[in-house]
């Protein structure tokens, strides 16, 4: 197994005024390249403050976070920039996208950020294909504002995929839409990670969704309470992971 | 009310610095207005007191048409005449004073007056010692200033060269420089009627009467009565009112130009409230609607924001009062040394500062009143609702805003004469509706071309800085109202700029095509009073002087009407090539001044006379009445009194108006004689009148100083606007940043590094600089061009080519200030962190 993702004794602190909210209390894991995790746990329990950290948004109070084989702690803003524009994708709750840039603007926006051409050839065919393996053609003029809200998701999975990063960092991805747009979103990344051999980290609340991952981390206060083992979703259900947390009482 | 206040007041703190840019707009608006009134006061005092140093409170003066003077006969008559309660006969003749003990000579024009009746027409104040009186024959008055600079005191005797020798006086009092002592540039001495008339042997002639009439008299039965009874000499009739009204038009346009500039601060000023008190509307909308929620009328939220407002306009009101005095005080200084605006004491009036504050206040307050009733038409549903600031469309925040434009120049323009408490010249009215006309026009269309000019002004960003420059793009149109307020005060600022160096390039280019014109040589030699004409001879013998030519402004009664006429040589024009002929042949003309018999004409005058070619036209002469006929027409002439002056030539000066004196001198080099080397050969012989001696070139200069004076500070007030402008930038940017928060992350984890960030504001800054200064530079050119056009009918013909270096200033000042202004903006963009934007909603 190649790690891809990892974290050694990671913590973070907020500085509230006075007072201090430890949001990590020290989580070392591993991810190995194609695998799908998902982060679970209740509100509050410090998931949003790992992906973060995993996806070198933030810097941890301590430990070390592995990204591609390099650790970060190291790195420069502009180098850590670099790698995260090299090497990631993001999915966030709200807002993923600008509302100025149309849809296939929005999905070329990694390229333009990297200084390359979206309307290189190349580049075009890229963005096409993934805006057709996520069921988005025809709207490539559209403006993000003439979307649904699961129209809008996967076009920002869109965009997450589109440089073929070596992870992709989703944050409650569904936690802003209805039953049907969720579960098609969630379908989605879990095909990028089948056909397409994406690593996936998803960060949820929701056992259905927990449930399309190969590996479920159970979060709780700012630790790692459970890593529960699924194995591919293609042999189990929603089921096997209820089962598992209802037997540990959570 | 009490907790609405409160809530206000904290929402302006915990805003601190849009609060107080907005302020300081405000406060700058407010201070242009304040320092406009207290100088355009200060220059209509001005007049009024040189107008009365001029007249002192006689109503009408009879002046002498000849060197002859008016005589005893004329006197009487003038004393006899209905209406005149008083009439002091005065003598005036140049000469010069010898001081003992100094080399120099200071030239002074003797002025003989009668003390008793004297004073009841002019005010003279001493600073020491006595006034003249009966027994005062061997004494003489001079104005403190020149004294003291001779070391000349109360006692000292003055030695001045006589008709029959010399005679000697001792000084007996010293004047203030007020009043009659100011007359001739202070260089005047004050003796006794009858002590003048022997000195210099005039017989019993006056060279003027200044008349007071009777209470119930009006000076137009008055001149009547006069034309009636005199008919001895010819003389000519001066009203006191003409002289003022003469230096009140040089004034008009400085006038109605300053008053304009400071309208158009405050016109920004609003631009900037309205902005971000919609910006704080939007932003507050979460806040409006708990508080909607918690039970508040929609009345109470009006009225929170117009608390806010208010609280914004008092404050910035406050502090532009204060700046204002400062500035006021700075922009006498430099109007005093242009020269050309009279201005010597600065009144603080308080009507002004009323009229400031009232409009400061009101701008405020009505550009508040929409953001404030769209505030309150949010429902808590709405508001609770919506996640992101609504977008609102363009066209009501126009309308409204170019409804507070037209009611503040109606509401300013027609205040403004109260509160200077002058009279507004008719001319002053037009020009500032047309420049407000072409404003609002340009503000109105330019959201039509909010996308092609976005799309143009970033193809230069785009190809150095293509993310940023397709980013900051969109911004343009995201909120078509907001780019177009933001845009429109830049443009505004930017146009009043271009428009200015429009008018500046045409009054230039017009002056030194007038002075190449109108001067037939390459020296000018003035003089300040009339010296006698055998004088050219004395300059024509200095080394290198090829021709001299005499040159005498004097007044003419021409059908009735004062004309500003000019004796020159008509010879001397003609070797020169001088005057552009617009109709008649130049030859001929010249040929026909020479002659006698005949005038050349200014377009000017021709036009507003009803004059051409051939026209005969009757003028009042020594003899009585003689018939001139109009030889010619010429584009242009010298400056007079009232408008431009006619050419007449020097056999009819002499033989028809008696004119034995000139002024002025034009002096024609040889070749291969530097005028610069001439003009320091003639400082002896011109030293000897106390004549002043400039080359053309330094005229040249002199004139485009004081033309880079005044349009100095006319882009002074402009850059102000621009300044205000400036802070709606940083206002409009920071504003786009808070609420793009999340965008930033967003592009921050796709892998934007801060410095990209920060690119991308100051980027859409240079954008939003590089389409405001092109609406502002089209506005502005059409501003300038409109204004020339309509002063093209005065002595004023400027050509209209576009000022290309004032363009390009525009062009860069707009992009500049506005990449400027995103310094701030640009660095909050660039320190989001990644989480906490991904995290904001
Ligand atoms: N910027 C911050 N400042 C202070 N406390 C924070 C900040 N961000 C998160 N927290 C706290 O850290 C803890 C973990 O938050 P988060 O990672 O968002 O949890 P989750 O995503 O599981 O809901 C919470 O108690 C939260 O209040
Ligand atoms: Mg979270």
């Amino acid at each position: 197994m190649v790690e891809i993702v990892g974290a050694r004794e990671l913590a973070k602190t907020y500085r509230l005024g006075n007072s201090e909210v430890q949001a990590l209390r020290g989580v070392t894991l591993e991810v190995a390249g194609g695998e799908f995790v998902a982060f679970m746990g209740p509100s509050g329990s410090g998931k949003s403050t790992l992906l973060h950290l995993l996806g070198g948004l933030d810097r941890p109070s301590s430990g070390e976070v592995i990204l591609d084989g390099q650790a970060i702690s190291h790195l420069s803003d502009d180098d850590l920039t670099r790698l995260r524009r090299d090497k990631t994708g993001f999915v966030f709750q709200f807002f993923n996208l600008i509302p100025t840039l149309t849809v296939a603007e929005n999905v070329g926006l990694p390229f333009l950020v990297a200084g390359r051409d979206p309307r290189s050839a190349e580049n075009a065919a890229e963005i096409a294909a993934v805006l057709e393996w996520l069921e988005l053609t025809g709207k490539e003029r559209h403006r993000p504002d003439e979307l649904s809200g699961g129209e809008q998701q996967r076009v920002a999975l869109a965009r997450a995929l589109v440089m073929r990063p070596a992870v992709v960092f989703a944050d409650e991805p569904t936690g802003n839409l209805d039953f049907t747009s969720g579960t098609e979103v969630l379908e989605h990344l879990f095909r990028s990670c089948v056909q397409r051999e994406q690593t996936i980290v998803l960060v949820t609340h929701d056992a259905k969704a927990a449930a399309y991952a190969d590996r479920v981390f159970f979060v709780q206060d700012g630790r790692i309470l459970e890593e529960i083992v699924l194995g591919r979703r293609e042999e189990h259900g929603a089921k096997p992971l209820i089962d598992r947390l209802a037997q540990l009482g959570l | 009310m009490r907790s609405l206040s409160s809530i206000a007041w904290r929402s302006l703190a915990s805003r601190r610095l849009r609060s107080l840019l907005t302020a300081a707009g405000i406060a700058l608006g407010v201070a242009v207005v304040f320092a406009a009134l207290a100088t355009d006061r200060g220059v209509d005092e001005s007049i009024e007191r040189a107008a009365r140093d001029q007249v002192g409170r006689a109503d009408l003066r009879v002046v002498a048409f000849e060197e002859g003077g008016l005589s005893a006969a004329t006197l009487a008559a003038v004393r006899a005449s209905e209406g005149v309660a008083v009439a002091s006969p005065v003598v005036e003749h140049v000469t010069f004073a010898q001081v003992p003990d100094r080399p120099d000579l200071g030239l002074l024009v003797v002025t003989g007056i009668d003390p008793e009746l004297d004073v009841q027409v002019h005010d003279y104040r001493l600073t020491a010692g006595v006034f003249l009186g009966r027994d005062t024959a061997e004494s003489v008055l001079l104005p403190d200033e020149w004294a003291r600079e001779r070391g000349i005191g109360v006692g000292t005797e003055v030695t001045f060269p006589g008709a029959g020798g010399e005679a000697t006086l001792r000084v007996i009092g010293l004047l203030a420089a007020s009043g009659p002592a100011r007359a001739h540039d202070g260089q005047v001495a004050f003796v006794l009627l009858g002590t003048a008339r022997s000195l210099f042997a005039l017989g019993d002639a006056s060279s003027r009467i200044d008349l007071r009439l009777t209470d119930g008299t009006t000076v137009e039965t008055a001149e009547q009565a006069l034309e009636q009874s005199l008919r001895y000499e010819p003389y000519l009739l001066e009203r006191t009112s003409d002289v003022a009204a003469a230096m009140r038009a040089s004034a008009a346009d400085f006038r109605s130009t300053t008053l304009l500039l400071a309208a158009i601060a405050l016109f920004v000023g609003g631009f900037l409230i309205y902005n971000t008190l919609s910006m704080s509307v939007a932003e507050r909308i979460h806040e409006i609607g708990l508080l909607r929620a918690a039970g508040a009328t929609s009345g109470q939220i009006t009225g929170l924001f117009l608390l806010e407002a208010l609280l914004l306009g008092i404050l910035g009101c406050a502090a532009g009062l204060l700046g204002g005095v400062g500035l006021a005080q700075a922009m006498a200084t430099w109007v005093r040394s242009t020269g050309s605006v009279p201005l010597d004491a600065l009144p603080i009036p308080p009507a002004g500062a009323v009229l400031a504050v009232g409009l400061g206040l009101f701008v405020t307050v009505a550009a508040a009143l929409r953001p404030a009733r769209r505030a309150a038409g949010i429902t808590p549903i709405e508001a609770l609702r919506s996640r992101s600031p609504q977008r609102s469309g363009f066209d009501p925040r126009l309308r409204w805003l170019i409804a507070i434009d037209v009611v503040v120049a109606i509401v300013g323009i027609t205040l403004w004469p109260i509160a200077t408490g002058g009279d507004q010249p008719a001319g002053g009215l037009a020009r500032p509706y047309v420049v407000f006309a072409l404003l609002v026009a340009v503000a109105i269309a330019s959201p039509l071309f909010l996308g092609p000019l976005g799309r143009i002004a970033g193809l230069p960003f785009g190809a150095l800085f293509r993310v940023e420059a397709r980013l900051a793009r969109g911004t343009l149109v995201r909120d078509r109202g907001r780019a177009t307020l933001t845009l429109g005060a830049l443009m505004v600022g930017l146009a009043m700029i271009v428009a200015i160096g429009t008018l500046a390039q045409g009054a230039r280019r017009a002056g030194l095509a007038w002075l190449e014109s109108v001067v037939p040589g390459d020296l000018v030699v003035r003089a300040v009073a009339p010296v006698p004409l055998d004088f050219a001879d004395d300059l024509a013998a200095v080394d290198g002087v090829a021709r001299v030519t005499p040159l005498r402004p004097f007044d003419i009664d021409m059908e009735g009407r004062g004309v500003d006429a000019v004796a020159i040589e008509p010879g001397a024009y003609d070797e020169a090539g001088a005057l552009d002929f617009i109709a008649g042949d130049r030859g001929a003309a010249l040929g026909a001044l020479e002659r006698g018999g005949a005038i050349v004409v200014p377009e000017s005058e021709a036009t507003r006379l009803g004059l051409a070619m051939g026209t005969r036209v009757r003028v009042r002469t020594g003899a009585g009445e003689s018939e001139l006929e109009v030889a010619g027409i010429v584009a242009r002439s010298f400056p007079g009194r009232a408008g431009e002056a006619v050419f007449v030539g020097w056999r009819d000066a002499r033989d028809l108006f008696g004119l034995r004196d000139a002024t002025l001198f034009a002096v024609r080099t040889s070749a291969g004689a530097a005028p610069a080397t001439v003009r320091a050969a003639m400082a002896d012989v011109a030293g000897l009148y106390a004549m002043q001696v400039f080359t053309v070139e330094q005229v040249a200069a002199a004139l485009d100083d004081q033309l880079g004076r005044i349009f100095g500070l006319f882009d002074a007030l402009a850059l102000a606007a621009l300044v205000v402008a400036t802070l709606g930038i940083v206002n409009t940017l920071t504003m786009n940043v808070y609420e793009r928060v999340r965008e930033i992350g967003i592009l921050r984890a796709t892998g934007m590094t801060r410095r990209g960030v920060w690119r991308m504001v100051v980027v859409e800054a240079g954008i939003l600089g590089l389409a405001g200064a092109v609406l502002g530079i089209v506005a502005g050119v059409a501003i300038g061009v409109t204004t020339l056009l309509l002063s093209r009918t005065a002595a004023f013909q400027p050509p209209l080519d576009l000022p290309w270096p004032v363009i390009g200033a525009a062009l860069v000042l707009g992009v500049a200030t506005a990449m400027l202004a995103a310094y701030y903006p640009a660095r909050v963009a660039a320190g989001t962190t990644i989480v906490r934007a991904v995290r904001h909603q």
